[in-house]
C-alpha cells in the first residue's frame, strides 16, 4: 500500500473539518437544488399542460377536420401559450398543421410521444433537446368529445412545444449561486476549522511538552485535566503512570541508595577490625618461623588473605565513594612524563616489560594519586592479562570542537591476545572476570572499574579494545587541565 | 490498523464521489420519456349525440375514427343506408383528412343485399352483409359493429350480429376505448 | 627508639597497632581518649604522637590543637581513606603527616621514620646559621627565629622550610617537597604540602602582606624568595 506522507495533525484535523463541511455544503446546495429544478420544471410543465388542455376543451371541432378547420383550431390554440409563446401542432388521419406555417411538424415532438397520445386518450408530455441542445417541454392532448355518454377519440391530437430556455437560465443561476456561495463558506469554514484544531491541540501540545519533561527525567510532571473527554481521560493516564513511574524510580533509587549504603557500610565496618588485623601481620610472619609447619602456613595464610582483604575493603569504600559522588579530586600541576615514569618505578616497572613513549615538557593539571591509580591499573592489568612487553603512550591532542581545552591521551597496549569480543562490553563491570577459569584474580576485581570511574571524575573518558597487532588496547582520553 | 484505515478512507472517497455525482447529475434540465399527465381533452362537437356517426379508420390503420355527419333536421337514416354508407369508405373531408377503411367495398350491383334487421332488445340487430365476415379484420369488424350499434338507434348501444355469406359472428358490441 | 602516644579508641587497632610496634623496639604508650592522651603527654612525654581522627570526647583534631599549643612533637594522623575534610583540618590544626587506616606496620613505621628524619643538607656542608632577611635559620640547631624571636615550628614545618631555603629561588613541585620532606612516593597527597605552607606561612610571614619567604608559582609550586 502506498504510503501517504504523514501530514501533521493540525492539517488533518483542518482537511477533516473541510471535507465534512464541503460535503454537507454539496449534499445540501445538491439536494436543494434539484427540489428547486424540480418544482421550477413541475410548474413549467404543469401550467403548459392545463392550459394546452383547457385552451383544447374550448374549442368547438367539426368532424371530421379539414385542413382549414385543424388550421383555424391550431392557430386558436397558438396564441394563448402560458406560461411561454407555445409553438402548436395539430394533427388529424394525414393532415399535419402548425402555427408555424412552414414547419407542419415539430423536430422536438418523438415518435414516442406521438403515438403514446394518439393511442392512448391521455396527456402526456415529455422534456427532449433539439439538434442545438436546448431543452423543450413537448406536451401531446388528444381530443375526445362526449358521444352518447362515452368519451370519444376524435382522432385530432394537439401538441405544443414550450422551450424552456428561461428554465434553463434560471437553474444555471442557482448553480451558479451554490457555486459562489460555497467558496466563500469553505473559507469561512476553515476558522472554525482552525479554532477547533487549536482546542484539540492545545492538549495534546501540553501533553507532548510534559512528556518530553518526563523524557529528561523530571518524573514530578504533571498535566493539567480540563473538561471530561477524550484528551482528559488521556491527560489523567498520563499522570497517573508519571505517578506510577516516579514512584517505581523513587523506590529504585531508594532501593539503590540503601543497596550503596549497605556496601558503604559493610566496608567501613570491616575496616576498623581489618586495621587491627593488618597492623599484626607481621608479627604473624615473623613468628611462623619458629613454630610447626601447619601452624606457620595457617598463620601465613591468615597474614596473606588479610592483606588481600584489605585491598578488596579499600577498593569497596573507593567505589562507594564514587557511587555516593562523594570522591574529589585533588588537583594539581604535575609533569606528565615524570608522573608515567614515578609511576612505574614505584611498582618497579622499570625493566623491558614497560615500554614508554612520553614526550617532554608536558604539564597536566590533575589529581596525582587518581592518576597513579589509573595508570598502576592498566598497566598492572596489562602485565596480569595481557603480555609484556606493554606499551604506553602518552600524547596531545587539541580540543574537540574547539570548545574543551587541550587533551591529554594515554595509550596502553599490551602484546597478549586481546580481549574477547563477547567480552569488551563488561571490561570495565565490577567484578567481571575475563577469565572465568581463574576465579580469584591478583586484584580485587574493582581495578578496572575504578579505573574507570577515576578517569570520568576527571571529565575523561576510558576505551577499551584491540589493537591491530592483536592485543589489548586501553585509550584514556581526559582534559590536559581537569576541572573541580 | 491498516485495513480500518483502508476502510474510513474508502469511506470517505466514496462520500466525496457521490456528493460530485449529485452535483454532477443534478445539472441543467434532463431529457425525459413520456409521461402521462392528465385526461385527454373534451372538446366540443356540434351537434353530438344527435349525430349519425360512421366509423372509418385512422391513417396509421389502428383504430377507429368517428366521422359524424349532420342531416337536416327531420331526418333519419336507416341502418341499411348507414351500412352501405359505410361501406362506400371514406369520403369529402373524411377522405381528404387520409381516414381509410378495412371494410372491403361492396360489390357493384349488391348494394340491395346489405340488411339490418330492426332492433330488438334482447338481440339488438343482425347485418347481413354480401361478403364474407369470417376473414374480416377485428377493426374492419368493430367498423361495422360501432356504427350500426351507435348510430342506428338514437341514445342506445345495440349489440350487433354480423351475418356474411360464409357465417354469422356471434354477437358483439361497440367497445371504443376498450 | 621513639617513644611513641598512640591515641586510638578502637581496642582492636590499638592493641594491633601497639603490639606492631613494640615488637619493632618502640615504646608505646596507648590512650583511648583524647583526654587520656592528653593527660598521657606530660608524663610519657611521647618523641611522637599516633592521633586516631575519630575520637569520642574531644575529637583529634581538637587533641592535635591541643598539643600544639605548647608542644612541636610530630604528630601523624590515623585516618581513613575519604575522610578528606578531617585530613584538611587535621592538617591546618599541625599534624605533620597521616596513615590511612588500615596500614601494616612497616607502613607506620615508614611514616614514623619519615616524619622523625633529619633532613640532610642536599647542597652539603654551609655555616650553620643563614640569615634570609628577617629569619635566621640555624641548620645545625633546627631552629628558626624572627626579628632574634624564636619560631616554634612542627618538624614538617621545619623541614619544608630548611629544604626551600637550602636553594632560594628554585622552584620545587608539590611532588617533589612531598618526595624530599615526607619521604613520600611522587604521587601522595599534596595537600600536606599546601597545608604545611599555609601553617609556616602563619608563623614567619607577615600577615598583612603578601607571602615573601614562602612564595607560590602558579602552575609549578614553591620556593624561597627571592626576598
Amino acid at each position: 500500500m502506498r504510503r501517504i506522507a504523514p501530514l501533521g495533525l493540525r492539517t488533518r484535523l483542518i482537511a477533516a473539518f473541510l471535507l465534512v463541511a464541503a460535503i454537507s455544503a454539496v449534499t445540501t446546495a445538491a439536494l436543494t437544488y434539484q427540489q428547486a429544478r424540480n418544482a421550477i420544471l413541475k410548474q413549467t410543465q404543469d401550467t403548459a399542460i392545463s392550459t394546452l388542455r383547457d385552451q383544447v376543451e374550448q374549442q368547438e371541432i367539426r368532424l371530421p377536420l379539414d385542413q382549414a378547420e385543424l388550421q383555424r383550431v391550431v392557430i386558436e390554440l397558438g396564441k394563448r401559450g402560458k406560461p411561454h409563446p407555445w409553438i402548436v401542432f395539430g394533427e388529424y388521419g394525414s393532415l399535419r398543421v402548425s402555427t408555424n406555417p412552414d414547419t407542419p411538424t415539430s423536430g422536438v415532438i418523438t415518435d414516442n410521444l406521438r403515438e403514446r397520445v394518439r393511442r392512448h386518450d391521455y396527456t402526456a408530455f415529455q422534456r427532449v433537446e433539439d439538434a442545438r441542445g436546448n431543452p423543450w417541454l413537448t406536451v401531446g392532448v388528444p381530443a375526445v368529445f362526449e358521444h352518447n355518454g362515452f368519451k370519444e377519440s376524435t382522432g385530432a391530437v394537439f401538441f405544443a412545444s414550450v422551450p424552456l430556455s428561461a428554465e434553463r437560465q434560471t437553474v444555471e443561476a442557482m448553480v451558479d449561486a451554490a457555486k459562489q456561495g460555497a467558496v466563500p463558506g469553505l473559507a469561512i469554514a476553515i476558522v472554525p476549522a482552525l479554532l477547533a484544531a487549536r482546542s484539540v491541540l492545545r492538549p495534546v501540545r501540553d501533553m507532548r511538552r510534559a512528556a518530553q519533561h518526563l523524557g529528561r527525567g523530571r518524573l514530578d510532571t504533571r498535566i493539567e485535566v480540563r473538561g471530561a473527554d477524550e484528551l482528559a481521560g488521556l491527560a489523567r493516564t498520563f499522570n497517573e503512570t508519571a505517578r506510577a513511574l516516579e514512584q517505581s524510580v523513587r523506590e529504585l533509587q531508594e532501593a539503590e541508595v540503601r543497596a550503596r549504603r549497605f556496601a558503604s557500610d559493610v566496608s567501613h565496618e570491616l575496616r576498623t577490625p581489618l586495621a587491627g588485623m593488618l597492623a599484626v601481620t607481621e608479627v604473624l610472619d615473623e613468628d611462623a618461623e619458629r613454630l610447626d609447619a601447619d601452624t606457620a602456613k595457617a598463620l601465613r595464610l591468615v597474614s596473606a588473605e588479610t592483606g588481600k582483604l584489605a585491598v578488596l575493603v579499600e577498593d569497596l569504600m573507593e567505589i562507594s565513594r564514587f557511587d555516593a559522588r562523594a570522591a574529589e579530586l585533588n588537583l594539581d600541576d604535575v609533569d606528565i612524563a615524570e608522573a608515567v615514569r614515578k609511576t612505574l618505578e614505584r611498582r618497579h616497572w622499570i625493566d623491558d616489560r614497560v615500554v614508554t613513549e612520553l614526550p617532554d615538557g608536558v604539564r597536566a593539571r590533575l589529581d596525582p594519586r587518581r592518576f597513579d591509580v589509573i595508570l598502576a591499573n592498566l598497566v598492572g592489568n596489562a602485565l596480569r592479562h595481557g603480555g609484556a612487553p606493554v606499551r604506553v603512550t602518552v600524547r596531545t591532542a587539541p580540543g574537540r570542537g574547539g570548545q574543551d581545552g587541550e587533551r591529554l591521551l594515554i595509550d596502553v597496549a599490551d602484546s597478549g591476545p586481546g580481549i574477547a569480543p563477547e567480552v569488551l562490553p563488561h571490561i570495565f563491570d565490577r567484578f567481571f572476570k575475563a577469565d572465568a577459569a581463574r576465579t580469584r584474580s591478583a586484584g580485587s576485581g574493582l581495578g578496572l572499574a575504578i579505573t574507570l570511574e577515576n578517569v570520568r571524575l576527571h571529565g575523561g573518558t576510558l576505551l577499551a579494545g584491540n589493537g591491530p597487532s592483536g592485543g589489548a588496547v586501553f585509550t584514556l582520553d581526559m582534559p590536559l587541565e581537569a576541572r573541580v | 490498523m491498516t485495513r480500518r484505515r483502508r476502510s474510513s478512507r474508502a469511506a470517505a472517497a466514496t462520500a466525496v464521489l457521490t456528493g460530485c455525482a449529485l452535483l454532477l447529475t443534478g445539472c441543467g434540465i434532463k431529457r425525459t420519456g413520456v409521461i402521462e399527465s392528465g385526461h385527454a381533452a373534451s372538446v366540443k362537437v356540434p351537434g353530438a349525440g344527435k349525430n349519425t356517426v360512421l366509423y372509418f379508420v385512422s391513417k396509421e390503420g389502428d383504430r377507429l375514427v368517428p366521422t359524424p355527419f349532420t342531416l337536416f333536421d327531420g331526418y333519419t337514416l336507416g341502418p341499411a343506408a348507414l351500412v352501405r354508407l359505410l361501406l362506400d369508405g371514406p369520403t369529402g373531408r373524411a377522405g381528404e383528412a387520409g381516414l381509410t377503411t378495412a371494410l372491403p367495398r361492396l360489390p357493384s350491383g349488391t348494394a340491395d343485399a346489405v340488411a339490418v334487421s330492426p332492433y330488438a332488445q334482447e338481440r339488438g340487430m343482425t347485418v347481413r352483409v354480401p361478403f364474407p365476415v369470417g376473414d374480416l379484420s377485428a377493426l374492419a369488424r368493430k367498423q361495422l359493429v360501432c356504427t350500426v350499434g351507435v348510430s342506428a338507434v338514437a341514445d342506445t348501444l345495440s349489440p350487433v350480429i354480423l351475418q356474411g355469406t360464409d357465417t354469422t359472428l356471434p354477437s358483439d358490441e361497440c367497445d371504443l376505448n376498450r | 627508639m621513639p617513644r611513641v602516644l598512640l591515641i586510638e579508641d578502637d581496642p582492636s587497632i590499638r592493641e594491633g597497632v601497639g603490639l606492631g610496634l613494640r615488637r619493632r623496639g618502640h615504646e608505646v604508650s596507648s590512650a583511648e581518649t583524647g583526654e587520656e592522651g592528653l593527660a598521657l603527654m606530660a608524663g610519657f612525654r611521647p618523641e611522637l604522637v599516633l592521633l586516631d581522627l575519630m575520637l569520642p570526647g574531644i575529637n583529634g583534631v581538637q587533641v592535635c590543637r591541643r598539643i600544639r599549643e605548647n608542644s612541636q612533637v610530630p604528630i601523624i594522623m590515623l585516618t581513613a581513606r575519604g575522610d578528606d575534610f578531617d585530613i584538611v583540618v587535621g592538617l591546618e590544626a599541625g599534624a605533620d603527616d597521616y596513615i590511612v587506616k588500615p596500614a601494616r606496620t612497616e607502613v607506620i613505621e615508614a611514616r614514623i621514620k619519615a616524619v622523625l628524619r633529619r633532613l640532610s643538607d642536599p647542597v652539603g656542608a654551609r655555616p650553620g646559621v643563614e640569615h634570609h632577611g628577617e629569619l635566621t635559620i640555624d641548620r645545625a640547631g633546627l631552629s628558626v627565629a624572627k626579628n632574634g624571636e624564636r619560631v616554634p615550628l612542627a618538624p614538617s614545618e621545619i623541614k619544608l622550610l630548611l629544604h626551600l631555603s637550602a636553594s632560594p629561588e628554585q622552584v620545587f613541585s608539590r611532588q617533589q617537597l612531598l618526595e624530599y620532606v615526607w619521604d613520600h612516593s611522587y604521587h601522595a597527597d599534596a595537600r600536606l604540602v599546601d597545608a604545611c605552607v599555609r601553617r609556616l606561612r602563619t608563623k614567619v610571614e607577615d600577615p598583612d602582606a603578601s607571602p615573601r619567604y614562602i612564595q607560590t608559582v602558579r602552575g609549578f609550586g614553591y620556593r624561597f624568595g627571592p626576598l
